[in-house]
């Protein structure tokens, strides 16, 4: 659907992108992730045809998004960063605005500013000048315009930036909504939004990628160390003494202390064994009951942190 | 697909005409625009005591010094400010069509403003004989005079993000343009240039037309005047291309 091969830009002498490459499959929810400044925004401008790449190819189902680029943008729907609308317009008069030049024929204009309008939660408001709503009733009019002439393409660009956590998971939900059918690239800074909604992540900074694939293979494929952690209720350095023999065990730390004989220690297996069920067994043969057990797993804050230090 | 394309043209022109009427400055643009031309019109119009609009004609290249840059200065400025240029510049629509649209809007809200002058040639016509033909053939000149205003005003805009520079640089070049083939500055110059100068000058070519007479050279000077400053205008939307 999406193909960008050996994408770079340039501004003066600053590489902003060097040499780009990735592909998104029809239907794929893809998020991509990376420090402000990294070239998210500047990667979907050059897909969206406002900027045009210094070297380097992008196509849309065969299209390039440089010299075919009338034929492109009416695949895509795209909502820049920070929402720009107009604000002195009504919401009706703005939608209309779009499907016209959008070349919606006049029976279908009022179907599709219902559609979409219903699809965003914007009935309500639609009478209402653009500059009154407030910053999520704004970020939906965005979405709205964007879904309007029904594309193929949603490319979002950071859509939940200075939303409050309900307003995030209202627009997060919407997205999730939309993207059904759709195939969806939206750039973040917030991680726990990518694994709530991605099919497919791409870590980028200063301008390459540094991470790509599923949430969870990001987050397997990451150094970073897998703990178990386990509260039992025991003599301190009996409970050390017996969880440091265990197999497959490499190091055991007190973690906390909750009362005279209750700790909780922080245990580090082998890379990539599982030693909850046999952990338990072992505590619970010595008569020590166990109040507390999980295992932490590496989140995506960890990776990113990893790949873009 | 030309259906589409001129489809197209029309409704972004539609937006841009609306634009000034849902801001005040509509309002206020053809409030002073009718006062100070009615002001300075009637009160040399009862001294002098001849049916004739030339007097008004000749002083409305100067009210549209000031008023056509300020019709301008927000069309790009603004769009760059707020981010929508991004927006609507990755619609299926071309560069030139955006640029066309803009001066189109800004073409239509002078022509209303200049319609709304009517009740002038109701009172020279009904107050004396005068003639017809030349006072139509000045509003003619007066559009085209004011659409290189605008084309000018909107190509400053394009360069700058700030409305105030927009307008003051417009103001300065619209200046420049119209002076340069006025009669003081063109005795001033060396012979060589003088003839450039004078066929290079908004003002010089008014002149005639502010007397009714409609020279073919005139309009093709105005219209290819208009013609260079959007296509120049669409050469820098796109050079965002370039950086």
């Amino acid at each position: 659907m999406i193909e960008v091969k050996n994408l770079s830009k340039k501004f003066g002498s600053t590489k902003v992108l060097d040499d780009i490459n990735f592909s998104v499959e029809k239907g794929e929810i893809l998020g991509f992730l990376g420090p402000n400044g990294a070239g998210k925004s500047t990667t979907m401008k050059i897909i969206t045809s406002f900027w045009a790449g210094s070297d380097g190819t992008v196509h849309i189902d065969g299209k390039n998004v440089a010299n075919q680029s009338l034929l492109t943008r009416e695949k895509i729907g795209y909502l820049p960063e920070n929402v720009p609308l107009y604000d002195e317009m009504r919401v009706f008069e703005y939608l209309k605005f779009i499907a016209e030049v959008r070349g919606i024929g006049k029976d279908e204009q009022k179907k599709a500013i219902t559609k979409a309008s219903e699809a965003c939660g914007l009935s309500k408001v639609l009478r209402k000048p653009i500059d009154e709503l407030s910053k999520c009733y704004k970020q939906r009019v965005g979405l709205a315009q964007a879904i309007i002439h029904e594309p193929d393409i949603l490319i979002l660009d950071e859509p939940t930036t200075g939303l409050d956590p309900n307003q995030i998971a209202e627009i997060r939900d919407l997205i999730k909504k939309i993207g059904k059918e759709k195939t969806v690239i939206f750039s973040t800074h917030i991680l726990s939004e990518v694994s709530a909604t991605c099919d497919r992540v791409i870590i980028i900074n200063e301008g390459k990628i540094v991470g790509e694939g599923k949430p969870e293979e990001l987050m397997n494929k990451s150094s970073h160390k897998e703990l178990v952690y386990i509260k039992i209720k025991a003599d301190k350095e009996a409970a050390l003494k017996r969880l440091k023999e265990l197999e497959n065990v490499e190091n055991v730390e007190v973690k906390d202390k909750e009362a005279s004989n209750i700790y909780g220690y922080s245990i580090e297996p082998k890379k990539g064994v599982d030693i909850r069920e046999y952990l338990s067994i072992a505590v619970t043969q010595q008569g020590w009951p166990i109040l507390e057990l999980r295992r932490k797993k590496t989140s995506l804050e960890d990776v990113f942190r990893e790949l873009t230090k | 697909m030309d259906k589409n394309y001129i489809k197209i043209i029309y409704s972004l022109f539609k937006k841009e005409l609306m634009s000034y009427f849902n801001s005040p400055i509509a309002y206020i643009f053809i409030g002073v625009f009718l006062v100070v031309g009615n002001w300075l019109f009637f009160k040399w119009f009862f001294l002098i005591g001849q049916a004739s609009m030339r007097n008004y004609f000749s002083l409305l290249p100067w009210i549209f010094l000031f008023l056509a840059p300020a019709l301008t200065m927000r069309l790009w400025a603004e769009e760059k400010r707020s981010g929508t240029i991004e927006f609507l510049l990755t619609l299926p629509v071309t560069d030139w069509q955006v640029v066309l649209s803009k001066f189109l809007g800004a073409l239509s809200f002078l022509f209303i403003a200049l319609l709304m002058t009517f009740t002038l040639p109701i009172s020279v016509l009904s107050l004396g004989n005068a003639d017809f033909g030349p006072i139509f053939g000045s509003y003619l000149g007066a559009l085209f005079l004011g659409g290189s205003y605008l084309a000018l005003g909107l190509f400053i805009s394009s360069v700058t993000k700030n409305q105030i520079i927009a307008f003051i640089l417009g103001v300065m070049a619209c200046f420049a343009f119209f002076m340069i083939g006025a009669d003081f500055v063109l005795a001033g110059a060396p012979a060589s240039v003088a003839p450039i100068m004078k066929f290079l000058g908004l003002g010089s070519h008014f002149n005639s037309i502010a007397k009714g007479v409609i020279d073919s050279k005139d309009v093709v000077y105005y219209i290819s005047f208009i013609f260079i400053f959007l296509w120049l205008n669409a050469r820098v939307i796109e050079s965002r291309s370039w950086k």
